[in-house]
């Protein structure tokens, strides 16, 4: 049996080496990758978002999860709400950690819901160590009615997170556009005083389609005369 | 020996648990494991190539991606069984080690050069150049140093 011994000779293995050498250099170059991973998880999510519309904060946040581990990350997921972070990723001395939040939905959550989640991530489970000072806040968005887009619920929460500048300390924002969904924030963090940075990333879960036999079909009809009677 | 064999199927499982092919990357890595902690001569210096590793893993050909990600969970940092490392052969026919930066830097910026040559070459043509090779991690060699004095 003859096997090769270069990178050409496997699908998979110059994604697997590069992880393996992004984790070695810094702690920059690990997040840079992280990242970019993670906005084509969720890209492939925005795919097949019927899937993900009724499930909740925990079970959307494992579907990352469980791509993150596909991918060989040190993925953690903490479903239990026992006192962790929703999912982490540790890769020898560097971490990140992050949390997540359902904006809108049956519950009808708003900005506080996610503020909550915000704090949680920057007071409760981050400590700012040197090779943990990046974090994330997944706003998984079931828009009510018609007014709420990704656009306007993450318009939305940066306004509430300016508003907030007395409170966070030198805080710096890097706003969401077309050709980058998320919002970045920079602030000190309240145990280490120095910079703690937290990607809020969207993921807006909407499918009613408005095609002929999308406005038949049964399976949508609840759905949409709810969305309709809230716009 | 067989704490040390332990030691590492338990950071196996916690890294792979969650995954869809944990079990079939398990039995490899425990294959590859296992063999290459009862090696006598195992040293720093010991070189495994992909070919090497897969007939360790005691896969079948048509296993390539269970190999090639188990490897790579052994390679990992929270794992720190093998090491990943590159090399060429030069115009002499001995192996010359790259540096990993190098490298890194190389398939981040897509620009390849021939080591040998220095001459500008595709990813594809680098690939055949330059070829990973694993080692066992320094923690492995200490451990089973304090099992066999």
């Amino acid at each position: 049996m003859s096997i090769g011994n270069t990178i050409n000779d496997f699908i998979s293995a110059r994604e697997l080496m590069m992880h393996d050498l992004h984790s070695r250099f810094s702690y920059d170059e690990f997040i840079e990758l992280l990242y970019k991973d993670l906005e084509y998880i969720t890209s492939v999510m925005m795919d097949g978002v019927e899937t993900y519309i009724d499930m909740s904060e925990t079970e959307i946040s494992r579907q990352i999860y469980n791509n993150l581990k596909m991918k060989n990350y040190g993925a953690e997921l903490d479903s239990d709400k026992n006192g962790n972070a929703d999912i982490s990723v540790i890769s020898g001395s560097y971490k990140w950690i992050s949390e997540a939040k359902i904006f809108g939905g049956a519950n009808k959550y708003g900005f506080d819901h996610i503020n909550e989640g915000f704090l949680q991530l920057t007071t409760r489970y981050s400590k700012g160590e040197s090779h943990a000072y990046h974090g994330g806040l997944f706003i998984y968005i079931k828009p009510k009615g018609k007014n709420d887009t990704e656009k306007s619920v993450m318009d939305g929460w940066k306004a509430m997170i300016e508003s907030k500048k007395y409170e966070l300390n030198n805080l710096e924002i890097d706003g969401h556009h077309q050709n980058k969904r998320y919002l970045t924030t920079k602030h000190d963090h309240q145990v280490s005083g120095y910079p703690y940075v937290v990607k809020h990333i969207p993921i807006c879960l909407l499918h009613l389609p408005e095609d002929k036999s999308g406005l038949k079909a049964e399976k949508y009809a609840l759905a949409r005369k709810e969305y309709r009677n809230n716009s | 020996m067989n704490n040390i064999f332990h030691l590492y199927i338990v950071k196996i499982h916690k890294h792979t648990f969650g995954r869809n092919d944990a079990s079939e990357i398990n039995y490899s890595c425990k294959n590859i494991l296992n063999e290459i902690i009862e090696q006598n001569n195992l040293s720093k210096d010991s070189i495994f190539n992909y070919s090497s590793l897969f007939k360790k893993s005691k896969l079948k050909e048509e296993d390539k991606d269970v190999f090639i990600q188990s490897v790579y969970v052994l390679a990992h940092i929270n794992v720190k069984f093998l090491e990943q490392r590159f090399h060429y052969l030069d115009s002499a026919g001995c192996w010359e080690e790259m540096d990993l930066e190098n490298i890194f830097q190389s398939y981040k910026e897509n620009e390849f050069y021939n080591p040998i040559t220095h001459e500008k070459i595709n990813e594809k043509k680098f690939n055949d150049i330059v070829l990973p090779y694993f080692c066992p991690t320094e923690e492995l060699i200490s451990l089973l140093k304090g099992v066999r004095q």
